[in-house]
């Protein structure tokens, strides 16, 4: 429909309404809208991809890889970030589909064994696409309903997506030139109506669920999953000691933390440990979920306890819980962690002693690191190869 | 367009996906290939056969044909392409209400859902979701018919 042919007439006007009754011509389903959505939506995937990637690799580093302790704010806004686009995707998402939907009744179906394989991969990246984003929002939600593992499949789909993303926007790519930029054209104000409302929901969910990652939006925190600041002494927990069932071994007197390495190794008691000089830091636990509260920590740090053993804090080392139940009993760090000052054995925790929830008789909290490798109720650690 | 360019990165992308269908093939269990190939078509059979066709259905109810004729072709000298006639700027505003809070319950319906299936720990799910969502509607609804109100009397006025 071009701008001077249909200026103005009755016959047009009337054209236009029955036109938007038949999918192909309506204009909230037209190539402009596709682009403009799908810009903002390949946007957001790309940086869920590269945050995802962060966590995923501080989680399983490959032995060659080293990661940045600072700001120690680090993964708390990457992972804040992914878990904020992640929930923005979802509105453009469903927008982006929407306007595409109609050609998914294409007539013929396939016109060639290369249209057959642009729709092949279609398929694979809307299933991909829809499936990601459904167990990243119910991940966040703790509703684990789904039977295969979580973390791989969010991980391995991430790859399907960008992949299948990449070859769509490789055979889209003349159109997506082409309507880059605005062209006037005469009736979009259905358009206007369908982005100003995918736009404000996105707007929306970002405002009313950044508020679990930082302060800044705590005040507006309608729809996020955590609360800033909100459990025992000012920290969401994730796992309890009830749940680790850590109950009579994290309080037992007898308690000692075990440091060992290459032909050395050291016990501490609690108090022994608080005879050390102490150092404290504000430092956010960042959960991969998304969800984050700065804390201040007071403890030894883990390089000095180290050194006092006889280890290199330049070294490789695993910390193992006292926890007998559920996964991250065990973390592995790097020596980029291990030597690093704001490492630390916590002690207490905003100005208390650490909660049994938090990881009393004493955990790790270390810079930048996800929440679920910032072990609790530790009682060894150990020099790895 | 350069066809070798558009070419390779449709291979690259096809090399890059195929990395994560490895990754299932090789670290997963038969049982977790075959549940996440039921999740991935029923992520597909929901999306395209019930979700779609409800919406259209509830948008074609809810909004009609109508809203087409709320815009008149722009007059020659306008930038805009188009120029609303009167009242279109209201039924644009709760159009965009109404859409948007609909979006927004797709996200927190399940956190509803998952808060009712029970939690861990208090600290997990500590709002009460529910009701912040009835208030986001009251508040939705409410402003779509000050807005429509408005435009009502304005109409009368008008006339």
């Amino acid at each position: 429909m071009t701008t001077d042919s249909s200026r103005g007439s009755r016959f047009d006007r009337a054209r236009i309404a029955v036109s938007s009754t038949l999918a192909p011509s309506d204009p909230v389903r037209g190539p402009r809208t596709a682009v403009v959505v799908g810009r903002l939506l390949g946007l957001a995937f790309a940086v869920c991809f590269v945050t995802g990637l962060f966590s995923h690799f501080l989680q399983d580093p490959l032995s060659w890889m080293r990661f940045p302790t600072r700001p120690v704010t680090i993964y708390q806004i990457t992972q804040g970030v992914h878990v904020a686009a992640g929930l923005a995707s979802v509105p453009l998402l469903l927008a982006k589909l929407w306007t595409v939907f109609p050609r998914l009744f294409t007539w013929p179906p396939i016109t060639s064994w290369v249209h057959l394989l642009e729709r092949a991969l279609i398929g694979v990246l809307v299933s991909a696409s829809l499936l990601e984003l459904t167990i990243g929002v119910m991940n966040i939600y703790h509703w684990y309903g789904w039977p295969f593992s979580f973390r791989s499949t969010h991980y391995a789909l991430a790859w399907v997506i960008v992949g299948s993303l990449l070859a769509h926007i490789a055979f889209q790519l003349p159109r997506i030139i082409e309507h880059w930029r605005v062209r006037p054209s005469t009736v979009e104000l259905d358009r206007r109506i369908f982005l100003a409302s995918i736009f404000t929901a996105a707007g929306a969910i970002l405002a009313t669920t950044a508020g679990q990652s930082t302060k800044l939006f705590a005040g507006i925190n309608l729809f996020g999953p955590r609360r800033y600041g909100e459990g025992p002494q000012g920290l969401p927990v994730n796992r309890t000691a009830a749940a680790a069932e850590v109950l009579t071994t994290a309080v037992d007197p007898e308690w000692r933390l075990d440091v060992s390495g290459p032909g050395v190794s050291r016990r501490f008691t609690r108090d022994e440990l608080l005879a050390l000089p102490q150092t404290q830091a504000v430092i956010p636990i960042a959960c991969v979920e998304g969800w984050s509260t700065a804390a201040w920590w007071r403890g030894v740090a883990l390089r000095e306890v180290l050194s006092r053993t006889g280890i290199d804090p330049n070294s490789r080392i695993r910390v193992s819980s006292l926890q007998t139940r559920g996964g991250y009993a065990t973390s592995v760090m790097g020596p980029e962690f291990a030597s690093d000052d704001l490492t630390l054995i916590a002690l207490e925790l905003n100005g208390e002693v650490l909660d049994l929830d938090h990881g009393y008789p004493a955990r790790i909290i270390a810079p930048g690191r996800p929440g679920v490798l910032q072990t609790k109720w530790i009682s060894t650690i150990e020099v790895i190869a | 367009m350069n066809v070798a360019l558009r070419t390779s990165l449709v291979l690259i992308g096809i090399g890059i996906a195929s990395y994560g269908a490895f990754l299932v093939l090789t670290r997963f269990g038969l049982d977790q290939i075959i549940g996440l190939a039921i999740w991935l078509a029923a992520a597909v059979v929901l999306h395209d056969f019930v979700l779609v066709p409800v919406v259209t259905l509830i948008a074609r109810f809810a909004f009609g044909q109508k809203t087409r004729s709320l815009a008149e072709p722009g007059s020659a000298g306008s930038g805009s392409g188009f120029r609303l006639i009167p009242g279109s700027r209201r039924l644009a505003i709760t159009r965009t209400l109404l859409v948007a809070a609909c979006l927004i319950s797709v996200v927190v319906v399940p956190e509803i859902v998952a808060l009712g299936r029970g939690v861990a720990n208090p600290t997990i799910l500590p709002g009460d979701y529910a009701h912040n969502l009835l208030w986001l509607w009251a508040f939705v609804v409410a402003a779509v018919f000050t807005v429509l109100g408005v435009g009502l009397i304005a109409a009368r006025l008008r006339r």
